[in-house]
């Protein structure tokens, strides 16, 4: 460790800087990057290869792949009704509950920000759906919360409403899904108060000392300066819900149903490859699913452009 | 900020590397010291199990280890097991799952065993017998019968004075007593759970009007027939004798269906959930055959609850054929397994449980035997493609049950989807 630093210090000592000497320690650096080097070939890279190529055949998981062009995908689009729906669900998923999400984790990292008294224990406490959220007994928990006879219509029949059965009925089902996203707030609201954190108190009484009010120094201030957080949630959670899948899986029993109306992407997906043997077409959907949050993702991030202010920029926009 | 979100990834990755590099050192590789063993069920039936296959290793010192699963997530794990070549020795296989495990030759050929005198199955039915054989071999024993039935609460039944339906029944008398149920029971109460989703229910209602659902791995059944199932149900909902869609969607599990709930008198089921139906509620649960067409033919036959299959790539083919022998044929592994599996094959075996058995367990018993009096074996197992079939009529059914689709809509999709799954 500390020979970098005398190098720095002195000046440039001739054999410091031999071809040979630089080389070994660009290949100390590849040495060190080894493990995660070989795990990201071996585990990740290698695998997206391989289904890049199985995408492109009819694979059953027990014969050998067989080699058939781009049929899979020409399926997909023009021939499979069920992977509109899913597109149309994961969409609709996304769409809402993302916002919502973010929205949730930025009104509560306000209020905890305000430095009450057991800020920890709340934060804590707020943080913990993150954690059992992803979980099957969670999910198990939601078919019961939003069930016919659940909490939640007990709830609704204190102010005489007579709900229906939630995750049953095609039309409400996928927001009983979104809402148990929406409650797993946690993560973002955790970024969100470090950034808020962050936010000179200067700028605060600047603002205050002009007369701007409570609502105005959010738009102008807090918020401005918050977008880089926004943008990096956004990115983060929006990849995450086009890949949602434990919550689907659980609370329809691996069907999607009612209806197919909670039948996510990645379920049918894996429906596909796993129960219906068609990992070829399974490989196909994988890619067509890596496509759109690509495509989702650079749309986010040319338009970031336009909304998130970083606070180095200097110019005001 | 975006270091951050790379170094997050990157330890993400390494820790799932890690945790697949310790899963493939552990699963990998045949150990040959000892034989594989896989099958389903629930604790119960494995102990069960286990302690037969415990006499096996003791009278023949061949060691037996073992995984088992519930059904949900052990044909995941078993082909995902058999495409990285390390599946079991010893398989259990289910007679809607044979038909996409045999054409990829993944499972051993019985029949040399059988003709060696290694594997004697002559005690069995020929139909039971036969249900593992396809493309002229023998590729799974049975291990236990069952067949679909029609359970009913008695207690309700009787206490609205409603008859109870003996084995002779017909459509048209479910349609009657669930009206009747529903005129006790009133608005909660249906007569009968929807079983328009039922493919098996589809293919023995068509069978005693003499359709065969497939034949020679094609499907035969006609979409006038699969019209007027549809049609039947939809009107059963449509006044009230069955439950509308979302009851149905929100009882999909056995503890929350309508009729553990007391909401139904009748439901589609196999003998085997009878007892799990009847530990769920305090009434007295019975069974008998589906309806029947007046006039029609018999439409159900003996069908294996499960089977024995031994792995094609086993390198100890003769010790797995002395295994299945042992669990099929020893009167050690029958008292061991009991009705665990669900009702044995043999008559024998049957005849030297029956004394033991508690009333849910003689029942089902019974209703086998029934059953077996009124029936007509399958003329073959299904084709390839069966398993997606059967997910595929409880989705058009929801569909009708939501008004999302017409009946007709709904048969069209039916053939439509049908071509695409079985080519």
């Amino acid at each position: 460790m500390t020979a970098p630093v005398r190098t720095r210090s002195n000046p440039p000592a001739s054999q410091s800087s031999t071809p040979a000497r630089r080389k070994r320690r660009f290949s100390y650096g590849y040495l060190f990057l080894a493990p995660w080097l070989l795990g990201l070939t071996v585990f990740v890279a290698g695998p997206m290869v391989f289904s890049l190529y199985l995408s492109f055949t009819n694979f059953d998981l027990f014969n050998a792949p067989e080699w058939i062009g781009v049929d899979n995908f020409v399926n997909a689009f023009t021939a499979d009704e069920r992977f509109w729906n899913s597109m149309r669900v994961t969409t609709v998923y996304v769409l809402v509950s993302v916002p919502l999400k973010l929205a949730l984790a930025l009104a509560i990292a306000l209020v905890l920000q305000r430095g009450i008294k057991g800020l920890k224990t709340y934060r804590a406490i707020f943080y913990l759906p993150s954690l059992l959220g992803a979980s099957v007994a969670i999910a198990i928990l939601w078919r019961q919360v939003f069930g016919a006879d659940g909490l939640f219509n007990a709830g609704l029949a204190l102010f005489g409403i007579d709900g229906p059965a939630w995750i049953a009925e095609p039309d409400y089902a996928i927001f009983t899904l979104i809402a148990l996203a929406v409650w797993q707030f946690g993560s973002p609201m955790i970024i969100f108060l470090a950034g808020l954190q962050q936010i000179p108190g200067e700028l605060y009484e600047a603002a205050m000392v002009d007369g701007a009010g409570r609502v105005r120094r959010f738009f102008q201030v807090t918020l401005p300066l918050l977008t880089p957080l926004v943008f990096f949630n956004l990115v983060l959670q929006m990849i995450g819900a086009f890949q949602a899948f434990t919550p689907a899986f659980i609370i329809s029993n691996g069907t999607g149903g009612p209806s197919d109306s909670t039948l996510f992407y990645t379920l049918y997906l894996y429906e596909q490859g796993f129960t219906n043997f068609r990992m070829g077409y399974a490989s196909a959907l994988a890619w067509i699913l890596f496509a759109v949050i690509a495509v989702f993702t650079a749309v986010t991030f040319v338009s970031s452009r336009y909304w998130v202010h970083y606070g180095d920029e200097g110019g005001r926009t | 900020m975006h270091r951050q979100s790379q170094l997050t990834r990157r330890r993400l990755i390494q820790l799932g590397a890690a945790l697949t590099a310790s899963g493939l050192i552990g699963g990998c590789g045949r150990s040959s010291d000892s034989l594989r063993a896989t099958w389903w069920g629930d604790p119960n039936l494995n102990d069960a199990v286990v302690a037969a296959i415990d006499g096996f290793t003791e009278r023949e010192s061949i060691a037996v280890s073992s995984e088992f699963m519930p059904w949900e997530g052990y044909w995941d794990k078993l082909a995902t097991q058999t495409a990285g070549k390390s599946e079991p020795d010893l398989i259990m296989q289910a007679g809607t799952y044979l038909p996409e495990y045999v054409p990829r030759d993944v499972l051993l050929d019985l029949r040399p065993s059988q003709e060696r005198g290694a594997l004697t199955l002559d005690a069995l039915d020929a139909g039971v017998r036969d249900i593992g054989a396809r493309e002229g071999g023998l590729y799974a024993v049975t291990a236990a019968i069952n067949s679909l039935g029609m359970l009913f609460n008695v207690t309700m039944l009787r206490d609205a004075g409603i008859e109870v339906p003996d084995h002779t029944w017909t459509w048209d008398d479910l349609v009657e007593l669930s009206a009747q149920v529903r005129e006790y029971g009133g608005d909660e109460v249906y007569g009968v759970q929807d079983g328009g989703s039922d493919l098996i229910a589809l293919q023995i209602w068509a069978r005693q009007r003499g359709t065969e659902m497939f034949t020679d791995d094609a499907l035969t059944i006609t979409a006038a027939e699969v019209t007027e199932w549809l049609s039947m149900w939809e009107e059963l909902r449509a006044r009230g004798l069955a439950p509308p869609g979302a009851v149905t969607s929100e009882g999909a599990d056995l503890a929350t269906s309508p009729i553990v709930q007391g909401r139904a008198a009748f439901m589609i089921g196999w003998n085997q959930d009878m007892a799990a139906v009847a530990e769920l509620m305090s009434d007295e649960i019975g069974i008998t055959m589906l309806p029947t067409e007046s006039g029609g033919e018999p439409g159900q036959w003996l069908n294996a609850a499960s089977m024995w299959a031994a792995s094609a790539g086993s390198e100890r083919p003769d010790d797995v054929v002395a295994l299945i022998q042992y669990l099929l044929n020893d009167d050690a592994a029958v008292s061991a397994l009991g009705t665990w599996l669900g009702v044995p094959p043999l008559q024998r075996a049957r005849d030297q449980l029956r004394d033991g058995l508690d009333q849910t367990s003689t029942a089902s018993l019974d209703y086998i035997e029934l059953v077996e009096r009124n029936s007509r074996p399958l003329p073959q197992l299904w084709p390839a493609g069966f398993t997606e079939m059967r997910d595929l009529l409880p989705r058009l059914n929801e569909d009708v049950a939501f008004g999302r689709r017409s009946v007709d809509d709904a048969a069209d999709r039916f053939f439509a989807e049908a071509e695409r799954i079985l080519t």
